[in-house]
């Protein structure tokens, strides 16, 4: 499985990825620290960039998540995305706000209040896996 | 070939008594056969390797040699004899066929000797002297040749004929001497003999002399091939060169003597003497209508009219005695009709001998018909010619006269004979260079016809002449024209008199033609005699408005002789009118008869311009609906209009003669008023002034009076006019917006009167009080003008402005500009008056001020604004709370859990605790900044602001920023003047430039050395403008939205930043109640304008 972690904040990335190794999850993590960034790696790769799994932070310079979600929709990668990838917002926000505005982007299959947790990480695999039909362990 | 088959044929070559072997192309011997030892005595060894020319005779050595080499080149194959020397010193003639090999690189040849035949055929000739002598000295050419064609012997008269010594021709091929034309010919007589054996002769060819000409020649040849005492092709041949020649020329006579007489376009016949037809050409197929073969052999009589007969044969007969005769025949012909032949018949003799008469018969009958058409077309012409009344006479380009008719000669007094064929210098010498001659000359070298009078010396006499050329010269007609000229010159002396008077002196011809003009008609219409002179005055000087009709009836009553005086309008050359009283009275000729007209014109324009004028003005007067009124000098009215009736009621008779004042004079007529008349009338100036009269009815009337005295030439007052205008109405609104302006000028409020152009009138008291603007200094303007000069006018005006049109008083509230500068807030009401006709004709504006209420009112609004900002700025708050004070607080949170299951020994563990220290740390960061922007927030309205001295703060800011300045090696220019003071508070203004500048240095440009750029832009007593720009980085200000000066927004994503030090500068100039706006462009730099307040003193 392939994994993109997307936020701004270094200490926030640091603790995702090492929650995903305490999970036993040693699959390719990629994190970039801005959306363009990871826009940009979407783009320019193959089919074969494309992970499985986004965990996008909502609250970056420049580019936001919302804006990187925007950007998506208005490029070809929509459809491939829609069918291969599952993205989930990662976000220290507890507005009620943002948890409604979710509902409008059908790429995002989920939002998730930081810091992630053991739970979070094994309901999203077996929630991928089930729709996907693949062992995640 | 097998070997056993090469020695059998090897043997075979050298048992055959025939010589085979080979050479290669140098003439060495490959290969012989043992024929060489019987043959020419040497053994096989002796000559191979050998050159050929070991046996060669001397004398053969070259033409062998070139044999070979033909060989060589193109033939394939050749044979020839030639002598050879055998070992023991004797000749042996030895036949050669011999053959070249590409393939082998060498000649294969058979050697036949022929030493017993050959040496025979040489004898032939040496046996016997005579014949010897015969043969080299004859006039025919003997020789022979072998099958070949080759000469093997040539005679001695060879040379003599042909030029060819004959050594020179042995071995050459004939044939390549033949001309190319009559090869075909020779060779094919050859091959005939050649096959049969037997002998024939080739006549007429040409042959190649020795010196490249070509001879005809005649050979007769003889087949000796297969005797073998002679073994060859004997040919005798004779040089026929002249006499082909003679035959040929002989021919060639004969085809052109046949072409011209068989091609002649004439009828052609041989006639014997008797007259019987021998020949006859293709032409006289033609004429007679018959065959050729039918003419042959008729008697000429046979094709002749019988009339003709006993001419012809004379004609005949004179021919046969040797002349050439020649002579026209003319007669019908059956078949043809009248004809003209034109005849010559020419003996033709033999021997001194007319044997023939060769005739040519050409038919010229159409010629002689066109030649008499011309003599008939002439012979009309000297008719016509004679007939014409005028002189006539022609000249050719030579100058000959040609013809003159019979008026000529009584006009000239030359006879006809004396004249045609002499010159015009011969009949004129005296006149090389007159008018005649230049005009003719002209004429024949332009071909333009001429027309032109001119006095003859040679004939005391006026002509008119007139000239027209022609290809043959030129045709003049001319007539005496003395008696016209003379009558004119005389006229001319008379009007001499007539043409120093200023009035136009014009004499007519009997058609009414201008004969002359005087000067003084020049003068008063513009045209000169030339111009004039010919034409009728109607003509060119007809006006559009000339009276035609009333000219037809005086040219009748002229015509009859009678004198007569009448006016008409002209145009003058210029274009202008131009009156002229005319009396013209006819001239009489000698014999008493009418011969003209002479005419006397005056300028009348003036007169006419003024009398006219003076009807237009009449005219005006009596139907102006003003009144007018014309007195004397004494103030008794002469004349008064029908608008004066109208006006006053009084009619004409009830006036004239009476005063004006005295019938329309009443009460409340204004007595100083009427004082002041009577003495501008004392004065006799022009004058203007209102009064009030009474009509007849009683009715009060205002008046509007113009009063012009007229003057007569001495300046002497004669008459005075009045014009009299009805202005009741206008006085009555007058009079009654002066009461209404009564009580205007008595409200507080302000009032405009202004006219339907918005032009203002009046304006009363309380506007002066409102505004600053007095009545005088108001009028003219209109009110936007006035109040808004500041601003765009008034837009609520315009929206209302229908509705005011449609009769509505309209209300609005407006911000004014005092006279003072100072702003009111006003509520207008405008109100229009109509005329008669429901146009707006003023508009009355009333203005109530209502600035305070107006302030209150927008404080209330501000206080709105406010309100819904800070409501605004709250969410905001709330939103940044929960986005940037969670983020540290769940990384904590993520951290410490980390921590629980992470092994105490590891990496992890470790950096998961530097990283929670990390997270508290900016946890603590983000209280201090909420601590920061609340206290701002709460400073807002009650902040203690002190006047602060702004370049101090600046330099302050640059100063603890010196470090990071001087490390990225950048510069700040602070221009900010020395005392410029701002109402603010000293830590905000530093926390302002603190975070721009640090914001500067953060995001400048890697590409350049940071430059920050402060200054001061405006300052007035309200406030500063300050602008701050760096050469940095800059941002895309489209893509940043409104989103640069809020709290923890941030534009680089590769700067690292909490995104407050904008949202600082802006909470803290907003706290001090100033503002920030800013512009940047990407890779540029960015631009702040600050505002600041001033301490309201």
């Amino acid at each position: 499985m392939r994994i993109f972690l997307i936020d701004d904040d270094r200490l926030s990335i640091f603790l995702t990825e090492s929650m995903l190794a305490l999970e036993g999850l040693t699959h390719k993590t990629k994190s970039y620290y801005s959306a363009e960034e990871a826009l940009e790696a979407l783009s320019s790769g193959g089919d074969d960039t494309i992970p499985n799994l986004i965990f996008l932070d909502l609250n970056m310079p420049v580019m936001d998540g919302w804006a990187f979600l925007d950007a998506l929709a208005y490029t070809q990668l929509n459809l491939k995305i829609q069918k291969k990838c599952r993205i989930y917002i990662l976000t220290s926000s507890l507005d009620l706000s943002d948890t409604l505005r979710t509902k409008e982007y059908p790429l995002v299959s989920g939002l998730i209040h930081k810091p992630i947790k053991s739970e979070d990480i094994e309901f999203i695999f077996s929630q991928y896996s089930t729709q996907h039909q693949i062992p995640y362990k | 070939m097998l070997k056993g088959d090469k020695t059998v044929f090897e043997k075979m070559l050298n048992l055959s008594s025939d010589l085979f072997g080979s050479i290669n192309r140098e003439g060495f011997i490959v290969y012989i056969s043992e024929a060489c030892q019987s043959t020419l005595g040497y053994q096989r060894s002796e000559l191979l390797g050998q050159h050929i020319s070991e046996f060669l005779h001397s004398e053969e050595i070259e033409r062998t040699n070139a044999a070979i080499r033909e060989l060589l080149e193109n033939v394939p194959k050749t044979t020839f004899c030639n002598r050879n020397i055998h070992k023991n010193g004797t000749v042996v003639y030895i036949h050669w066929s011999v053959v070249w090999s590409e393939e082998d690189n060498v000649l294969y040849f058979v050697g036949r000797e022929i030493t017993n035949q050959k040496p025979n055929a040489g004898l032939i000739f040496r046996k016997d002297e005579p014949h010897q002598a015969l043969c080299e000295h004859g006039s025919d050419m003997l020789a022979l040749f072998n099958a070949n064609l080759e000469f093997t012997y040539s005679s001695g008269s060879t040379a003599r004929l042909l030029g060819y010594s004959p050594d020179q021709l042995i071995g050459v091929n004939a044939l390549t001497l033949v001309h190319p034309n009559d090869l075909p010919l020779v060779e094919e007589k050859l091959a005939l003999v050649l096959a049969s054996e037997d002998h024939d002769a080739i006549p007429d060819f040409r042959f190649q002399h020795a010196n490249g000409e070509w001879r005809w020649l005649e050979t007769s040849l003889s087949n000796q091939l297969g005797n073998p005492a002679v073994c060859a092709l004997v040919t005798s041949t004779r040089d026929v060169t002249e006499k082909y020649l003679d035959r040929q020329r002989l021919m060639e006579s004969e085809q052109l003597f046949r072409s011209m007489f068989e091609e002649n376009p004439d009828t052609v016949l041989i006639e014997d003497r008797e007259g019987v037809i021998l020949d006859a050409n293709k032409a006289a197929e033609g004429s007679f209508g018959i065959p050729r073969a039918e003419i042959i052999g008729k008697h000429i009589t046979d094709f002749i009219p019988p009339d003709t007969v006993t001419l012809c044969m004379q004609h005949l007969s004179d021919a046969c005695e040797g002349k050439i005769v020649r002579f026209e025949l003319s007669s019908t012909f059956e078949g043809h009709g009248e004809l003209v032949l034109d005849i010559t018949k020419i003996p033709m003799s033999a021997n001194g001998k007319v044997k023939g008469v060769y005739t040519v018969v050409k038919n010229i009958t159409a010629k002689v018909n066109f030649y008499k058409a011309t003599e008939e077309h002439a012979r009309k012409l000297i008719t016509i010619f004679e007939s014409i009344t005028d002189a006539f006479c022609t000249i050719d380009r030579n100058w000959k006269y040609t013809y003159v008719n019979n008026e000529f000669e009584r006009l000239t007094g030359f006879r006809k004979e004396d004249v045609v064929g002499k010159t015009f210098f011969e009949l004129y010498p005296n006149e090389g260079n007159t008018e005649f001659y230049r005009n003719y000359r002209q004429a024949m070298e332009t071909g333009n016809s001429a027309h032109f009078d001119a006095y003859s010396p040679e004939h005391g006499n006026w002509f008119e002449l007139k000239v027209f050329p022609s290809t043959e010269g030129i045709s003049i007609y001319f007539s005496d024209i003395t008696d016209k000229v003379k009558a004119q010159q005389e006229v001319k002396r008379l009007s001499l008199v007539a043409s120093s008077t200023t009035n136009g002196v014009v004499i007519l011809d009997l058609n009414r033609r201008v004969e002359w003009v005087n000067e003084g008609f020049t003068k008063l219409t513009g045209y000169s005699l030339e111009e004039a002179v010919g034409k009728m005055p109607l003509e060119f000087l007809a006006h559009e408005q000339t009276d035609e009709a009333g000219l037809a009836a005086v040219k009748e009553q002229v015509i009859n002789g009678q004198p007569i005086a009448f006016e008409v309008l002209n145009k003058t050359k210029d274009g202008k009118d131009l009156w002229l009283s005319i009396k013209e009275n006819p001239i009489l000729g000698e014999d008493g008869r009418l011969a003209g007209y002479v005419s006397l014109q005056t300028d009348i324009t003036a007169m006419k311009k003024y009398q006219q004028e003076l009807e237009l003005l009449s005219l005006v007067a009596s139907k102006t609906t003003h009144g007018v009124i014309i007195t004397g000098a004494e103030g008794l009215t002469e004349w008064v209009n029908e608008g004066f009736t109208n006006l006053t009621g009084y009619s004409a008779a009830e006036i004239i003669g009476r005063r004006p004042g005295s019938l329309l004079h009443g009460a409340e007529t204004d007595q100083k008023t009427v004082r002041f008349m009577r003495e501008m009338l004392n004065k006799a100036v022009p004058f203007n002034t209102n009064i009030i009269n009474y009509r007849k009815t009683g009715e009060k009337v205002w008046f509007s009076m113009d009063i012009t005295p007229i003057r007569d030439n001495s300046g002497q007052v004669i008459k005075f006019i009045a014009i009299q205008k009805d202005i009741t109405e206008r006085k009555e609104i007058q009079q009654e917006l002066e009461k209404l302006s009564l009580v205007a000028n008595k409200t507080n409020n302000g009032v405009i009167i202004a006219d339907r152009d918005w032009k203002i009138e009046w304006v009363n008291e309380g506007f002066s009080k409102l505004t600053g603007y007095t009545s005088p200094e108001a009028a003219g303007n209109t009110p936007s003008e006035l109040l808004h000069k500041h601003s765009q006018g008034s837009k609520a005006f315009n929206l209302l402005e229908e509705k005011l049109l449609k009769g509505e008083s309209v209300s609005f509230e407006e911000l004014i500009h005092k006279k003072s500068g100072e702003e009111a807030w006003v509520s207008v009401d405008i109100t229009a008056i109509f005329d008669e006709n429901g146009e707006p004709s003023r508009f009355i504006e009333v203005h109530t001020e209502i600035t305070l209420l107006k302030e209150k009112e927008l404080e209330l609004s501000k206080l709105t604004t406010d309100l819904n900002n800070q409501n605004s700025d709250l969410q905001q708050f709330t939103y940044i709370v929960s986005h940037n004070l969670r983020a540290p607080v769940a990384n904590a949170l993520g951290l410490a859990d980390l921590l629980t299951r992470a092994d105490r020994n590891t990496d992890m563990f470790d950096l998961s605790l530097a990283n929670l220290k990390e997270s508290i740390v900016r946890l603590d960061t983000v209280m201090k900044d909420m601590n920061t922007i609340l206290s701002i927030r709460d400073s807002k309205g009650n902040l203690e602001t002190e006047d602060v001295s702004v370049r101090p703060v600046i330099e302050q800011v640059v100063s603890s920023l010196h470090a990071s300045l001087s490390g990225c090696g950048g510069v700040v220019t602070n221009s900010i003047p020395e005392g410029l003071c701002v109402s603010a508070n000293k830590a905000y203004l530093y926390s302002v430039f603190y975070n721009l500048l640090s914001n500067a240095i953060k995001y400048r440009s890697e590409e350049r050395a940071l430059a920050v750029s402060i200054k001061c832009i405006n300052n007035t007593e309200k406030g500063t403008l300050i602008s701050f720009s760096d050469n940095g980085s800059g941002f895309d200000l489209q893509k940043a939205q409104g989103n640069v000066f809020k709290l923890y927004k941030r534009f680089h994503a590769d700067k690292k930043g909490r995104g407050i030090g904008l949202y600082l500068v802006r909470t803290h100039l907003e706290a001090i109640g100033g503002h920030v706006e800013v512009t940047s462009q990407i890779g540029a730099g960015t631009k702040f304008l600050i505002y600041l307040r001033k301490t309201i003193a």
